[in-house]
């Protein structure tokens, strides 16, 4: 029949559903009656499940749903809960990595638990760091390279001190102190940027609420969590189990650009 | 953003996050799909799933939550993640074969869609995969589209920017390319008898799968 060729160009719209109803009806009573057309109808209607069933579903990783909860949290700008009212809420600044040449390793960790909770206690430790720059207390060590600061901690503090590194000729490690922040032990790390003095303290808080990523980035951008202590933008890093936490005399641009460019060797 | 008072925001955000979360793995594996690359995978969900809240006013309740997550996800894609989408390359590889009305006997139709054993049927599918990848991008993504996400025609087209009768030809072309391929391939692991008699019953014996003979052929492709 004449008739076939035109049927069979019409199957795979009839298995779609998408003909219109007076087509649909004239391909359905063909087939009834063609055999050879029907074979076609068949093989075209397994041929769409065939291809649904090779292409299976994932799982999605583990973690995505963790993400995704943080950015709605943010998105929602939900206030966590205890905090006093004049404290201002926590935020996540989407900071723009400067080049690529800014090589920024990322940082793992920074696993979000209590949120909402964390930012509260977090905010007297920050104010420990805010203190601790303006007090611009002299460095213990006469020599600061990365070595020698990493060697003077040891035994005086319960954590591997590394400092933060940046790829910026303009950005020097000036001395150390060994300090608190709070009750906890923490190293003050000084830092030379361009003239201006950035001061990180490394302190032990697991989790604070810093959306890090495993990927390694060249040109995305970076989530840095930081916290307005009066009057000082201080961004935190977090790094196996540590968190970094930067007070310096820049503006609050720079001085976020400096946190999410930093990076931690292993 | 809007607020809409502290605590009317906190709800809207946890209401929506416990109507999102079961649809994540589904997400996920769409994404994947689309990507075809884990990190962008992530990153995609969590741009969609943030757009969604963004418009979670303009969803209707009652209609497939879903279906309008997924919307979301493929315009976010097609809007991000695709590059240089117009490719003129749509002639060339498996596009380049013609797609005849007569190009499987009814043997063949009957032998593809039924096959004999598990083993058979995985290796089909694995065929099928290759197929599909071996699809320039924008077919492939209609495939998908399609049959994967189960979209009509008339929202393929307002999703890709193009006309209808545009989806409509490369879904026929690349559908076309795709059994090409399978009966090639079919015919090469010895599925398919390389002369089959149109009508002749006797075709129908099935053949035994030659997995050394698969084996061997694969080691060849590499």
């Amino acid at each position: 029949m004449s008739n076939c060729a035109h049927v069979q160009r019409q199957l795979s719209a009839y298995v779609d559903g998408e003909l219109d109803p007076a087509t649909h009806v004239q391909v359905e009573e063909h087939t009834c009656t063609c055999d050879e057309c029907l074979e076609h109808l068949l093989f075209e209607r397994s041929f769409r499940d065939q291809v649904r069933s090779a292409i299976s579903d994932v799982s999605a990783p583990a973690e995505l749903s963790q993400r995704v909860r943080v950015s709605l949290v943010e998105a929602a700008g939900a206030e966590p809960s205890g905090i006093r009212a004049k404290l201002p809420p926590p935020r996540v600044l989407i900071v723009l990595a400067a080049a690529a040449s800014v090589g920024l390793a990322f940082w793992p960790g920074g696993l979000l638990d209590q949120g909402r909770t964390t930012a509260a206690t977090l905010a007297p430790m920050l104010r420990d760091v805010v203190r601790l720059h303006s007090n611009a207390l002299p460095s213990d060590i006469p020599e600061a390279e990365g070595d020698r600061v990493q060697r003077y901690f040891r035994g005086k503090v319960e954590f591997p001190v590394r400092p933060a590194r940046f790829e910026r000729p303009d950005v020097r490690l000036v001395g150390a102190r060994l300090s608190n922040v709070r009750e906890r032990q923490a190293a003050a790390l000084f830092y030379d940027v361009h003239g201006r003095r950035v001061t990180v303290v490394v302190f032990e808080f697991p989790s604070t609420p810093a959306a890090a990523f495993d990927e390694p980035f060249e040109q995305r951008d970076s989530h840095v969590f930081y916290q307005d202590i009066q009057g000082y933008t201080v961004p935190v890093r977090n790094h196996a189990g540590l968190s970094y936490a930067f007070a310096g005399d820049l503006d609050r641009r720079a001085l976020l650009q400096l946190a999410a460019s930093a990076r931690v060797s292993d | 953003m809007a607020w809409f008072g502290r605590g009317g925001a906190k709800r809207r955000q946890s209401d929506f996050e416990k109507e999102v979360l079961p649809h994540l793995d589904a997400l996920y594996s769409a994404a994947l799909r689309l990507t075809r690359s884990p990190e962008d995978a992530e990153d995609l969900v969590q741009d969609a799933v943030l757009k969604a809240f963004r418009f979670y006013d303009r969803f209707e309740a009652g209609t497939n939550f879903r279906a309008w997550l997924q919307r979301i996800l493929i315009n976010t894609f097609i809007n991000r993640y695709r590059r240089a989408a117009r490719e003129r390359k749509a002639f060339e590889g498996p596009m380049a074969q013609p797609v005849g009305d007569g190009v499987m006997s009814r043997a063949a139709l009957r032998r593809l869609r039924e096959p004999v054993s598990e083993a058979e049927r995985r290796l089909l599918a694995a065929e099928i995969e290759a197929a599909l990848e071996r699809l320039p991008e924008e077919y492939r993504l209609i495939v998908l589209l399609a049959d994967v996400e189960e979209l009509t025609y008339r929202e393929i087209a307002e999703v890709l920017g193009c006309p209808i009768g545009t989806v409509m030809s490369r879904l026929h072309r690349a559908r076309g390319a795709m059994k090409t391929q399978l009966v090639a391939q079919a015919r090469s692991l010895g599925i398919l008898s390389d002369e089959v008699e149109p009508d002749d019953e006797s075709e129908q014996a099935a053949e035994p799968v030659s997995l050394d003979r698969y084996r061997r052929q694969r080691e060849a492709a590499r």
